[in-house]
């Protein structure tokens, strides 16, 4: 490095006072016999110089009497809110732990007799062979039958996630608990929602089902919004979806999608083992 | 200082909840003119510096007891001060009214001396208002390391360590900003010049 580059490399140390006793020297020797050196440190020396003038508007003591009030305010907030939440995690993990006995005892036997009413309908209900009898018996067409099963569970789709919608839609942030959304519920539904999505949109595709193909489009970008929602205190972020739910009309849709399906059901051949459609509990 | 503030630490180890309001009775302006020289607006600093202090209460645990208080409270001030400008893009034009405004009444307040010249007040606030104003014209990167060199006393390794670069980084960072506002100054600086030669 040539002698007048590590001089100027040295010019800000050298302003500061940061030098140690060789690197002065070797400064104060390099600035005597160099006029372009001497003349560029005297640039930058003046200009920290004036700009070393600017004063700072200090704040009056009632200022930082203040302050202090407001952090220690901000502080206590905190406080309390954290111990909040910690007392209600703690609320909850001993609720779990403390239930008694006999609510376990109880779910056990729903859960038995939930499983009863299942072995004893697949054992002692009609055999699958006798409605694709009578699904053949009524005229319907090999087509038919899967493309009917396709709009079932479109319908199936549509109800569920307009039970989401509604939900959310009927919410007021005014006068209701957020928790009473239970968002964390109708999150995981949208989520399983959108994945159920592509497949039924492909589908539709396939058998030209144009116009339940867009409302589940329509409703798989909301539901998306949906599953996506950070936190369920998020009330701006709620309120964004509810607007995309107004700005689509997509509670419009679904009944409008549910009155021409009726209408098609009315239209077609009646049979009586044609499975009627029944929208799930979720 | 450094003594000071091991013996702080060591209360905030120890669980000493007093120990914190020390801190910030210690810190409070030192924090407070930073984010003040970084941002050229009262109202973010104070809520930056307030920030800065609840970053701290909150990790207060976690603290080692080998790491340098300083430091750590200015890398918070300089990350929040950068964080903020970032997120609200405080406009300088708006800032710097502020300023102005600030200055000008900072300098007529001087002005209830004995020796007060209002030919000389007025100057003065001009001065200080376009140094201001220059500042807030250079990179934000650029004015926080001017800032912390040139007006919060930190030498250029402790300004490179709290910044998390290398000390050429700085001394890069601090001659650009420096050759701006030098051209941003030159009018001044020229009336600077004949006057100190006049002295």
């Amino acid at each position: 490095m040539s002698d007048c580059k590590k001089c100027r490399s040295l010019f800000l140390e050298r302003f500061y006072g940061e030098l140690d006793a060789v690197k002065t020297q070797f400064f104060n020797d390099h600035i005597s016999v160099c006029e372009k050196c001497k003349s560029r440190f005297a640039e930058m020396e003046e200009l920290l110089q004036f700009t070393g003038q600017r004063v700072r508007p200090e704040p009056p003591e009632e200022f930082w009497d203040a302050y202090e009030k407001s952090l220690a305010r901000r502080i206590e907030t905190e406080k309390i809110a954290r111990h909040e939440h910690e007392s209600l995690g703690k609320k909850r993990h001993r609720r779990f732990i403390l239930a008694p006995k006999w609510a376990y005892q109880a779910a056990a036997a729903v859960a038995l007799i939930v499983i009863g009413i299942f072995i004893g309908r697949s054992l002692f209900s009609p055999s699958i062979k006798g409605v694709q009898h009578a699904s053949q018996r009524s005229g319907l067409t090999t087509r038919q039958q899967p493309e009917t099963a396709l709009v079932h569970r479109s319908q199936n789709y549509i109800e569920r996630s307009k039970l989401i919608l509604l939900a959310l839609v009927n919410f007021d942030p005014v006068s209701e608990d957020p928790y009473a959304l239970d968002l964390p519920y109708q999150k995981r539904l949208s989520r399983k929602l959108v994945q159920e999505a592509g497949t039924l949109k492909q589908e539709l595709a396939e058998s030209d089902q144009e116009r339940l193909e867009a409302l589940i489009t329509g409703l798989e970008m909301i539901l998306l919004q949906i599953a996506n929602l950070e936190s369920e205190n998020d009330l701006d972020a709620i309120e964004l979806v509810r607007d995309g739910i107004d700005r689509r009309g997509i509670l419009m849709e679904i009944n409008l999608t549910d009155l021409r399906l009726s209408r098609d059901r009315d239209k077609a051949p009646v049979s009586s083992e044609q499975p009627r459609y029944k929208p799930n509990t979720i | 200082m450094a003594q000071n503030d091991q013996i702080l630490i060591d209360r905030i180890c120890s669980g000493d909840q007093t120990a914190f309001y020390d801190l910030v009775d210690r810190y409070k302006k030192k924090i407070y003119h930073l984010a003040y020289d970084i941002t050229g607006d009262h109202h973010e600093a104070e809520d930056i510096s307030q920030e800065v202090f609840m970053k701290v209460y909150r990790a207060l645990e976690t603290f080692r007891r080998d790491a340098k208080m300083s430091s750590w409270l200015y890398q918070i001030a300089v990350n929040t001060s950068i964080d903020t400008l970032r997120r609200k893009s405080t406009k300088p034009a708006k800032a710097m009214a502020e300023l102005d405004h600030m200055s000008t009444q900072e300098n007529l307040l001087a002005g209830g001396s004995h020796d007060f010249d209002p030919v000389r007040s007025t100057e003065s606030a001009q001065i200080q208002n376009r140094i201001s104003q220059a500042l807030m014209n250079v990179s934000p990167k650029e004015r926080t390391v001017f800032v912390m060199c040139h007006y919060n006393g930190l030498k250029l390794n402790e300004t490179a360590e709290i910044l998390n670069v290398t000390i050429g980084t700085v001394k890069s960072l601090l001659f650009r900003a420096i050759r701006k506002l030098r051209k941003e100054l030159s009018p001044f600086l020229n009336d600077y010049r004949t006057e100190t030669s006049h002295e």
